[in-house]
C-alpha cells in the first residue's frame, strides 16, 4: 500500500504539493484527478522517488521511496513525455529496463508489441506520439512490478487503443493485483476504469473515495413544482449545486439515493428523477465547493 | 532499505558504453588525426627525403636527417605533441557534459530517477563510461601509432620512460579536466550555463590570481609583479593552460623547473591534479545525491551557490574593469570603471539566474552593498592600509635572501642576509623619499639627479613565508659594494653558480668549450664522464681559491642528455688564474684560450650616443683595432650579458657598449665587444670620439649614455 502522509513540495514560492495525505490500496485501480496545475503529476513524480517531499513521507509498505532502490524496483513510472534514447528502438528500450525489472515479462512484451502492431526493430523516433504511448505501456505492463504510475497516458492514444490499455490494466489487476496510479484531467477516461480515486486542487487532496461510494453518495436531481417554492425550501439538503429554469430545480447534492427522494417526494414535486453523476460533474462540484468555478471567471 | 537490484555494473557500463558510441568513435578519430596521422605522415616524408640522398657521399647528412626525423617521431609520441592534449581537454569537456546534461532534461531526469537504481551507481556508472569511452581507445591508438613507427623503422626513436610519463600525466590531467566538468554539470541546472561556468572553472582561479597581481602592481610600488612567483602559481591553477607546459613527468616552463625541482619533475604538481580530481569526483558524487530533480533548467540547481558564484563574479569584473579603464585611459577611470564592471555584471547575472531581462533589477541592496565592499577595498590598497610598500624585515626574522630570485637555494649567510637588509631599507627609504617628492611635483628633478635601478630581492621568513619585493634604488657606493660584497661570497658562489649545481648525478653529462675568438662554435665537447668530473671538481677549487674573478678565457657550457633532447644546466667561466683546470682542458682536448687578435678583423665600427643622438665612427688602423681588442671579449661566445653582476662567475664588466661585426663569407656573423670593469681602451675610444659627445661618458660606470664599438674582421671565425 502506497501511503503519502502530510506529503508537501513546494518549488521556489509556489506550493504545488500541500500536506497530502493519502492511501492507495493494492490491487484496485487508483485515479488522481485535478484541475491545471493541480499537482497531479508532482505528486506522481514524489510517489515515483523523482522528488523528494520538502515535509512528510510518501511510503510503499512503510518504506520512503526516494533513494530506495527496494522500493523503487516496485513501480514502473510513465511520465507523460517518457524518455526514449536517442535512435533506440522498443526492443533496445526493452532490453535496458530488463537490467532493472526482474519480473519482466518477454514473452509478454513480444505478444503485446504484435498485438499493438508495433515493429520491435523500428527507431522510436520514427513513431508517433501515440505509438510511443503504447511502447510505454507495454514495457509498463510488462515489467512486472506491483505498481504502475501513469501521468496522462491516455493523452494521444486512440479510442480503440485507449480501451485496449484499460483492458490490458484490468487484466494485471485482476491476474497477479497490479495497481495503476493514474494522473488524469481527462475524467471521462477514467470513470470506468477507476476504482478509487483522489481529488487534488491547488495542492491539496480533496478527497480520496472509492468511485462507487462516491457515486451514490452524491446525486443530481431534476425536479419540476408546479408552485414556486418558499424560501428556505432546500434547508437540510446537503446541495453542492442549484440552478433553476422556471419550474425546473436541477440539484446536485450529498446523500444516499433512498434519503434524497423521500425529502424530496415530502416537497411534492410534480416531476422528480435521480440522474447518476458522471466523474467529470462530480468533480465540477466538488472543486466548485472548493472556490474553482471556471464560470465565475468566463462569465 | 538496501538494494534488491541484481542487473551487474558491467552490463550497465556496457549499455552506456553502447549508447555512447559517439565518444568512443569520436575518441577514435581524434586521436587518429592526433597521433597516428602525423606520425606516419612525418616517418613518411621523413624516408622520402633520405631516399634522395646517396650513401657514402651524403653520410653526415643522412645521419643528421635521421636524427632530425627520429626527434621529430619522439616528439609526436611523446610528451610535447600538443594535439593529443587538445583531443583530451576537448573529450574531457564533451564526454563530462554529455553524459551528465541528462539532469538538464524533466524528461530525462523523470525517466532516470524513477529507475530502481541508486544516484550514486548512476553517477559512478555515467562518470565510468566516459573515462571508458575515452582511454582504452587512446592506448590503442597509442599503441598503433608505436606499432607504425617499429613498423616504419624507426623504432629508436621511442622512449618507453617518455611515452609512459606522457600517457600518464594526460590521464591525469584528463582526469582532472573531466572531474571538474562533470562537477560543473551537476552544480549548473542548464547545458548552456554549464559551459559559461566551466570556462570560469578552468580559467578563473588563475585568472583572478593574476587579477590580484595586477592590483598590487597598480597600487604597491615595491610588488615585484616579475619574481614573487604568483604568475607561476596562477598558471598551476589551470590544469587546462598547465597541460601544455608538460612533457610527461617534466616541466618544459624553465620557470617551472625553478619552483618545483631542481630537476623539472612535475611528479608532485600530478598528484595534486590526481587529488583534485579524486575531490571533484566525490564532490560531484555527493551533491548529484544532494541535487533536486525539479532544478532542471534553471542556472544553478543549488540555490545557495547562487548568491557567492554572484558575488566572485561582480567582484572579479569590476576590478577587471578597472583596470581596464585605467589602462586605457589613466588612473582617473580606475574608478568607475570599477562601478560600472560589478553594475554590468551584477546585471548580466541576474538575467541569468531569472531568465528574464527585467531581473535586472532584483536585489539592489546586494549589488550596492558588492560596490561598496570593493570600492573599500580598492581605498584600503590605494592608501597601502597594510603598509607593503614600507615593509622592512629585521635581520632577526630572516632565515634566507636572494637576488632577483635566481637559479638555487636562498642565501643564509648572516652577511648576505644583513647587506639584503640594508639594501631593502635603502629602497623603502628611497621609495619614501620619491612619494614626498612626487607630493611636491619634483620627482622628475630628483630621479635625473641620480642613477637609479631596479633591484628585486626574494626573503624567506623563519616563519617560512616567502617574501618578494622590488625597490628602485639609487645606485649609491654603498649600494653597489652590498651588492659586490654577496655576490662574491663563497655561499653564494656555491648556491649560484652553474658550476656548483652542475651535478653529478646528471645522466649523460657533456661539456662544451668555447673560446673568446671562437666564435659561436664549441671548440670541442668533452663527454668522458671521469674527465668531466675532473675538470668541474678542479674548477671548484679554484673558482673559491680565486675570489677576485678575471676575465674569462674560456666558457665551459654544461650539459647533460634528457629524455630526448640536450638540456643546457648553464655556463662555467676558466680564467687564467685556473691554472691547473686550463691545463686539464688542454690535456684532454688540446684546445687552449684564444684571445681576439687584430688581424682577424677588418675593421671596427664605434657608435657613440647620448640620449639624444647616436654617431658612428670606423676604426680601421691595425694598431688602433689591436688596442681595442687586447682586453675586450666576444659577448656570444663568452655569454655575457649581464654588465654589473654576471651571471655564473664572469666577471663584472664596464659599462660599455662595443660591438664587434665578424663579416665572413656568409656575411652574417658578427658580435659584440665588451670590456672587463676598468680595462676598457678609453684612449682609443677618446681619439675617435665626435666633437659633440660629451667626454667622459664611455667607460664612466653607472654612467647613462655609453658608446658601442662594431668591429669588422676580414674573414668569418668559424
Amino acid at each position: 500500500m502506497i501511503t503519502a502522509e502530510n506529503a508537501t513540495k513546494r518549488f521556489g514560492d509556489i506550493m504545488a504539493v500541500d500536506h497530502v495525505c493519502a492511501e492507495i490500496r493494492d490491487g484496485a485501480v487508483f485515479g488522481l484527478i485535478g484541475s491545471n496545475g493541480a499537482g497531479k503529476s508532482t505528486f506522481l513524480r514524489m510517489m515515483a522517488g523523482i522528488l523528494s517531499p520538502d515535509e512528510g513521507t510518501v511510503r510503499i509498505d512503510g518504506a520512503d521511496i526516494f533513494e530506495n532502490t527496494a522500493a523503487k524496483e516496485r513501480f514502473f513510472f510513465i511520465s507523460d513525455e517518457q524518455y526514449f534514447f536517442s535512435n533506440c528502438t522498443p526492443a533496445e528500450m526493452k532490453n535496458y529496463y530488463k537490467r532493472f525489472y526482474r519480473a519482466f515479462d518477454e514473452p509478454r512484451y513480444h505478444k503485446l508489441m504484435n498485438g499493438f502492431g508495433l515493429d520491435e526493430n523500428r527507431k522510436i523516433r520514427t513513431f508517433s506520439k501515440g505509438m510511443k504511448k503504447q511502447v510505454s505501456v507495454i514495457c509498463g505492463v510488462c515489467a512486472g512490478t506491483d505498481y504502475l504510475f501513469c501521468d496522462e497516458t491516455f493523452d494521444g492514444l486512440d479510442p480503440v487503443v485507449r480501451q485496449t490499455v484499460k483492458s490490458l490494466f484490468a487484466e494485471d489487476v485482476d491476474r497477479r493485483g497490479l495497481t495503476p496510479v493514474i494522473a488524469s484531467h481527462n475524467l471521462r477516461e477514467l470513470e470506468d476504469i477507476c476504482d478509487h480515486v483522489g481529488l487534488l486542487h491547488r495542492g491539496g487532496i480533496l478527497f480520496s473515495r472509492d468511485l462507487d461510494e462516491m457515486k451514490l453518495g452524491m446525486f443530481k436531481m431534476q425536479c419540476i413544482f408546479t408552485d414556486p417554492l418558499a424560501e428556505g425550501a432546500w434547508k437540510g439538503f446537503d446541495i453542492l449545486r442549484l440552478e433553476q429554469r422556471g419550474s425546473l430545480y436541477t440539484i446536485t447534492a450529498r446523500g444516499s439515493r433512498e434519503a434524497l427522494l423521500e425529502r424530496i417526494n415530502a416537497m411534492q414535486p410534480a416531476f422528480c428523477e435521480l440522474l447518476p453523476l458522471t466523474l467529470e460533474e462530480i468533480f465540477i462540484s466538488e472543486t466548485e465547493v472548493a472556490g474553482y468555478d471556471l464560470k465565475k471567471l468566463l462569465f | 532499505m538496501t538494494s534488491r537490484n541484481s542487473f551487474s555494473n558491467a552490463g550497465l557500463l556496457r549499455d552506456g558504453m553502447r549508447r555512447n558510441l559517439w565518444a568512443i568513435v569520436l575518441a577514435g578519430l581524434s586521436f587518429f588525426l592526433a597521433l597516428v596521422l602525423p606520425a606516419l605522415m612525418v616517418m613518411q616524408r621523413a624516408l622520402a627525403d633520405l631516399s634522395h640522398l646517396m650513401p657514402g657521399r651524403d653520410d653526415d647528412l643522412i645521419e643528421a636527417q635521421w636524427k632530425n626525423a627520429l626527434d621529430q617521431v619522439a616528439t609526436l609520441i611523446g610528451g610535447q605533441n600538443p594535439l593529443p592534449k587538445i583531443v583530451f581537454i576537448m573529450l574531457a569537456v564533451v564526454c563530462g557534459v554529455a553524459l551528465f546534461a541528462y539532469l538538464h532534461s524533466r524528461q530525462k531526469v523523470d525517466f532516470y530517477h524513477s529507475l530502481p537504481i541508486s544516484r550514486t551507481r548512476l553517477y559512478c556508472n555515467n562518470f565510468a563510461v566516459g573515462l571508458l569511452c575515452t582511454l582504452p581507445v587512446y592506448l590503442i591508438m597509442l599503441g598503433l601509432t608505436i606499432v607504425c613507427v617499429y613498423a616504419m623503422g624507426f623504432g629508436e626513436a621511442v622512449s618507453w620512460p617518455s611515452i609512459g610519463g606522457a600517457a600518464v600525466s594526460s590521464l591525469i590531467i584528463f582526469l582532472t579536466l573531466y572531474a571538474l566538468t562533470v562537477l560543473t554539470t551537476v552544480v549548473c541546472g542548464h547545458t548552456v550555463i554549464t559551459l559559461l561556468l566551466l570556462l570560469w572553472v578552468m580559467f578563473a582561479p588563475m585568472l583572478t590570481v593574476l587579477m590580484g597581481s595586477a592590483l598590487c602592481y597598480r597600487f604597491f610600488d615595491t610588488y615585484d609583479i616579475y619574481n614573487n612567483g604568483l604568475m607561476l602559481q596562477a598558471v598551476r591553477l589551470s590544469p587546462l593552460v598547465q597541460f601544455f607546459e608538460l612533457d610527461g613527468l617534466q616541466h618544459t616552463g624553465e620557470k617551472l623547473l625553478l619552483v618545483w625541482s631542481a630537476d623539472g619533475s612535475a611528479v608532485a604538481l600530478l598528484a595534486i591534479y590526481l587529488a583534485v580530481a579524486v575531490l571533484a569526483a566525490v564532490l560531484g558524487a555527493y551533491l548529484f545525491r544532494r541535487r533536486r530533480s525539479e532544478r532542471t533548467g534553471v542556472a544553478l540547481a543549488f540555490t545557495p551557490v547562487e548568491l557567492p558564484v554572484k558575488v566572485y563574479i561582480c567582484l572579479f569584473m569590476g576590478v577587471a574593469f578597472g583596470l581596464l579603464f585605467d589602462a586605457a585611459s589613466g588612473a582617473f577611470w580606475f574608478w568607475p570603471g570599477l562601478v560600472l564592471g560589478v553594475v554590468i555584471f551584477h546585471w548580466v547575472v541576474e538575467i541569468i539566474y531569472a531568465f528574464d531581462f527585467r531581473a535586472i533589477f532584483k536585489h539592489p541592496v546586494q549589488l550596492a552593498v558588492i560596490v561598496a565592499v570593493l570600492i573599500a577595498g580598492m581605498l584600503c590598497f590605494q592608501f597601502d592600509v597594510v603598509g607593503y610598500d614600507k615593509w622592512i624585515p629585521s635581520v632577526e626574522a630572516l632565515a634566507a635572501v636572494d637576488l632577483d630570485m635566481r637559479d638555487g637555494a636562498m642565501l643564509e649567510d648572516p652577511a648576505s642576509i644583513a647587506a639584503v637588509q640594508r639594501l631593502t631599507e635603502i629602497g623603502v627609504a628611497y621609495g619614501e623619499q620619491v612619494k614626498q617628492m612626487e607630493q611636491m611635483g619634483a620627482v622628475e628633478d630628483a630621479e635625473t639627479a641620480m642613477d637609479i635601478s631596479s633591484y628585486s630581492y626574494s626573503y624567506r621568513l623563519k616563519s617560512g613565508r616567502v617574501v618578494y619585493r622590488r625597490f628602485a634604488t639609487p645606485v649609491t657606493d654603498e649600494v653597489r659594494a652590498l651588492r659586490r660584497q654577496i655576490c662574491s661570497a663563497e655561499e653564494y658562489k656555491v648556491k649560484k653558480w652553474a658550476l656548483f649545481r652542475y651535478l653529478e648525478t646528471y645522466s649523460d653529462r657533456f661539456l662544451e668549450v668555447y673560446t673568446n675568438a671562437g666564435g659561436y662554435l664549441a671548440q670541442c665537447t668533452i663527454n668522458d664522464a671521469a674527465q668531466i668530473e675532473q675538470i668541474i671538481r678542479t674548477l671548484r677549487e679554484e673558482a673559491l681559491a680565486n675570489t677576485e674573478r678575471g676575465a674569462p678565457v674560456l666558457r665551459l657550457q654544461l650539459g647533460k642528455l634528457g629524455l630526448n633532447h640536450r638540456q643546457y644546466v648553464g655556463n662555467a667561466y676558466v680564467t687564467a688564474a685556473d691554472v691547473k683546470t686550463l691545463e686539464l682542458i688542454q690535456q684532454f682536448t688540446s684546445v687552449v684560450p684564444e684571445a681576439l687578435a687584430a688581424d682577424m678583423v677588418r675593421e671596427i665600427e664605434i657608435a657613440y650616443y647620448d640620449s639624444a643622438d647616436t654617431q658612428t665612427k670606423t676604426v680601421t688602423d691595425q694598431a688602433d683595432i689591436a688596442a681595442l681588442l687586447e682586453n675586450g671579449l666576444n659577448v656570444d661566445a663568452m655569454e655575457l650579458y649581464r654588465v654589473d653582476e654576471p651571471e655564473d662567475g664572469a666577471c663584472p664588466l664596464e659599462e660599455l657598449k662595443v660591438s664587434l661585426w665578424v663579416r665572413g663569407t656568409t656575411n652574417s656573423d658578427t658580435f659584440r665587444l665588451v670590456y672587463p670593469e676598468g680595462k676598457a681602451p678609453t684612449a682609443v675610444l677618446d681619439k675617435y670620439r665626435p666633437d659633440d659627445m660629451p667626454a667622459g661618458d664611455v667607460g664612466a660606470a653607472g654612467g647613462a649614455e655609453a658608446a658601442e664599438v662594431i668591429a669588422v674582421p676580414t674573414y668569418s671565425v668559424g
